[in-house]
């Protein structure tokens, strides 16, 4: 949600500014965009697209995983010097950090999923079971490598919808929030 | 009604450049790529 948010608040941003300075939205020049297309596909099949995801085996899953992150890793170290990409870049190795040491998967403690739905007792959260179809197993805290890039953080209870991120998506809201500002600056900046 | 749909959206996709479509869609696929939010939605009679 955190992603989706970060797409939407640069990209009305984006736009504002350009109406009010009388820009037009200039695109970067990336090189192998299209490597962005081909790496993600087997990613949204084994994850967004639950007819399919159910079908393939959890072990294959950290593959797919792998595999996709490593062909982000050269877009973003072949587009570094464009405006956000490195933070992009520092959020994709975060996260591809994290889950590489933890076999695959993102780990996720019951004390956040706790945290997330207290109403419900921490016990029903199976330590290293998948949570669904998502990229996030259930770790227990001494089972964790580098702790602090998991999944961790959680929205304010008042916000009714759930879910935990980690500081590798911060980067990337972040470096999406500044790459689509940057579409409106000046040609000349 | 489906003409005046039809109409409606032969107007946007005029005004808007495609290219700025495929690099809003290679963003949104990099984020799903790259993110790795959990427990999205999560909701157990809560």
């Amino acid at each position: 949600m955190i992603l989706t948010l970060a797409i939407i608040i640069g990209l009305i941003a984006t736009l504002v500014r350009s109406r009010l300075t009388n820009r037009t939205l200039t695109l970067p020049k990336f090189r192998l965009e299209w490597l962005v297309f081909v790496s993600v596909i087997p990613q949204v099949l084994t994850f967004y697209i639950p007819i399919v995801g159910q079908r393939i085996p959890e072990a294959v899953v950290p593959v797919i995983q792998f595999i996709t992150m490593l062909g982000l890793l050269v877009f973003c170290a072949f587009n570094f010097f464009q405006p956000g990409v490195w933070l992009l870049g520092l959020g994709l190795v975060s996260n591809f950090l994290v889950i590489f040491l933890n076999g695959g998967w993102m780990p996720i403690l019951p004390e956040t999923l706790h945290r997330m739905v207290p109403t419900q007792p921490i016990e029903i959260w199976e330590v290293g079971a998948r949570l669904g179809l998502t990229k996030d197993k259930i770790f227990t805290y001494e089972d964790v490598n580098l702790v602090f890039l998991i999944d961790r953080f959680t929205l304010p209870e008042w916000i009714p919808y759930k879910v935990a991120f980690s500081l590798g998506d911060i980067f990337i809201s972040i470096g999406v929030v500044v790459l689509l500002w940057s579409l409106s600056r000046k040609q000349e900046e | 009604m489906f003409s005046s749909i039809f109409n409606k959206l032969s107007v946007v996709f005029r005004t808007m450049d495609v290219r700025m479509l495929v690099f809003v869609l290679m963003l949104v696929l990099f984020v799903i790529g790259a993110g790795a939010p959990g427990a999205t939605g999560l909701n157990i009679g809560n």
